[in-house]
């Protein structure tokens, strides 16, 4: 499978602390790559770092081959690098239909030409057409996800997306992510593992800035390796 | 709060025939910064970017259109269309210094490049008559062919005609996606570069498009006062602007119109009745403004909703 998103030795420090000691990774075409591992462990910086909202000290991104590690982060999404973040980001002033509009401009050709899709997710997410500063925690976190569809995203990077979801939530999020296309390829960050485990392709393990295992959701769900490195969690 | 537009509008149309010739230059200035106002909360309100220092282009534009008037050309329009373009050119020249700060910083820039300007029209008095001031500029006629602009009420309307136009042109634009960009550079600025906008080009033509309607009032200002001179730009001028933009409220372009309105009323007006005491009633209005404003717009948005 020829590899759409390709990092090389990439890391990262904040003072004396290493976020990320040279991690390799590669994510294939279409393939859903969960991130797991403890907190610090560097799940967010390294999707900080794809995404380009932070600098890396050192490594190299590539997106389909090519090098983006210096590129800015609003490049970077014009080039198919749509994210969530940790906690909701939206524009409370704006309609829940605007936010999704205004999020897929700039990769369909403006803002009017993308009001028909963004129409099409709104209706699909089951959201309403209100001022997005009404709604609930769940909702936002729906409505970033049909933003960040709306940008059409060959790679998507979703962080900690089951953060504070009710049940009822959790249910729909998982339906939302059951039914991406496979022209999508997912890099997720997410705890919840029963999650991880039905979503994801392959997963990889991080702990203190290193990569202890890459696997399948089966091996990494048996690995004793995981387990010491990721006990609590896991178990 | 729409329903208030029409009254408000037939009010200012007939206003001048209501007033004596001081309060209707009085209502002349009060446009003109009211425009100025617009641009203040374009930049503060809509995009996010606080601003003391639209005095800047307000003075650059003056003094072009002046300068013009002086020496070349007695028509409105292409005292407004350099007006504007000196506006534009110096917020192009200034983007650097304010499009990539962000809150009290750009407060302090803008108030530090506003200071500098009026220092500039203090010293260079072979082109702005320094402290003595620039006078003697002729009433223009607002197009080729029309009759000169030469009583106060004529001028109150061509002020009036020329703010509804660009009022107007602000309003339509912020209601189609500029200003939601805008909009969202100011509630989400990393949502939005994660979206793929380009957020500092954003800022730099909104900040340039400020510059140009604050050229415009400059204009403006030449042809309803006929005289200029430093103090109509000072920090004192840029304060009353964004407690205008503050009352007004910061998100709305009219209302920055109405709340300039309200303070310039209270400092030439209520100050006239109570005379020494236009400060404190200033002051009053700043904090009643700080204070009971964001509550007070709560409570009525809630009953009109």
């Amino acid at each position: 499978m020829r590899a759409l998103l390709d990092v090389e030795a990439l890391s990262r420090g904040y003072g004396s602390l290493v976020a990320l000691d040279r991690i390799d990774l590669r994510i294939g075409e279409g393939e859903r790559h969960a991130l797991i591992g403890p907190n610090g462990a560097g799940k967010t910086t390294l999707l900080d770092l794809v995404a380009g909202a932070t600098r890396p000290d050192g490594g190299r991104i590539r997106v389909a081959g090519r090098d983006i590690t210096r590129l800015g982060p609003a490049r970077r999404a014009r080039l198919g690098v749509g994210r969530i973040h940790q906690r909701p980001a939206i524009w409370p002033s704006l309609s829940t239909l605007d936010n999704i509009a205004v999020a897929g401009a700039r990769r369909r050709g403006g803002f009017r030409r993308t009001l028909p899709a963004a129409r099409e997710l709104l209706t699909s997410l089951a959201l309403p057409d209100v001022a997005a500063a009404q709604l609930s925690h769940g909702q936002r976190r729906q409505l970033e996800i049909a933003m960040a569809l709306a940008g059409r995203p060959r790679l998507l990077l979703l962080d900690e997306p089951a953060a504070g979801l009710s049940a009822v939530e959790f249910a729909q999020l998982s339906a939302v992510l059951d039914d991406l296309s496979r022209t999508v390829t997912v890099l997720l960050v997410e705890h919840r593992l029963d999650l991880v485990y039905a979503f994801a392709d392959r997963v990889t393990v991080l702990r203190d800035g290193r990569r202890v295992l890459t696997g399948t959701p089966d091996e990494i769900r048996t690995s004793s390796v995981v387990r010491s490195a990721y006990a609590e969690a896991v178990s | 709060m729409r329903w208030l537009i029409a009254p408000a509008l037939l009010a200012a149309v007939a206003a001048p025939w209501l007033a004596d010739p001081y309060t209707t230059a009085t209502l002349a200035r009060i446009l003109v910064l009211g425009l100025v106002a617009v641009s203040v909360a374009l930049l503060t309100g809509v995009a996010g970017l606080p601003t003391l220092g639209q005095t800047a282009p307000f003075a650059a534009g003056a003094y072009a259109a002046a300068t013009l008037a002086l020496h070349s050309s007695s028509v409105g329009v292409t005292q407004l269309l350099m007006g504007a373009s000196v506006g534009a050119a110096f917020a192009a020249l200034t983007v650097p210094l304010v499009v990539y700060a962000r809150g009290v910083v750009v407060l302090m820039i803008t108030l530090a490049i506003g200071e500098l300007v009026v220092t500039a029209a203090s010293r260079w008095r072979s082109v702005t008559g320094g402290t003595d001031g620039l006078a003697g500029m002729p009433s223009p006629r607002p197009l080729w062919g029309l009759p000169v602009l030469d009583t106060d009420r004529a001028r109150y309307l061509y002020a009036l005609a020329v703010v509804g136009i660009v009022l107007c042109a602000v309003v339509l634009l912020l209601r189609g996606p500029s200003g939601m960009y805008l909009r969202g550079c100011r509630d989400d600025e990393a949502r939005m570069r994660a979206s793929g906008h380009p957020v500092g080009a954003y800022l730099a033509i909104a900040y340039v498009a400020a510059g140009a309607i604050a050229g415009v009032a400059g204009s403006l200002l030449v042809t309803t006062q006929q005289y200029l001179s430093p103090a109509d730009f000072g920090f004192d001028v840029a304060a009353l602007l964004l407690l205008g933009v503050v009352i007004g409220g910061a998100g709305s372009v009219v209302g920055a119109i109405a709340g300039t309105a309200v303070v310039l009323a209270a400092r030439d007006w209520l100050s006239g009745l109570l005379p020494g005491r236009g400060p404190l009633l200033l002051g009053a209005l700043f904090i009643t403004a700080a204070y009971v404003l964001p509550r007070f717009r709560f409570r009525l948005r809630r009953v009109v909703a």
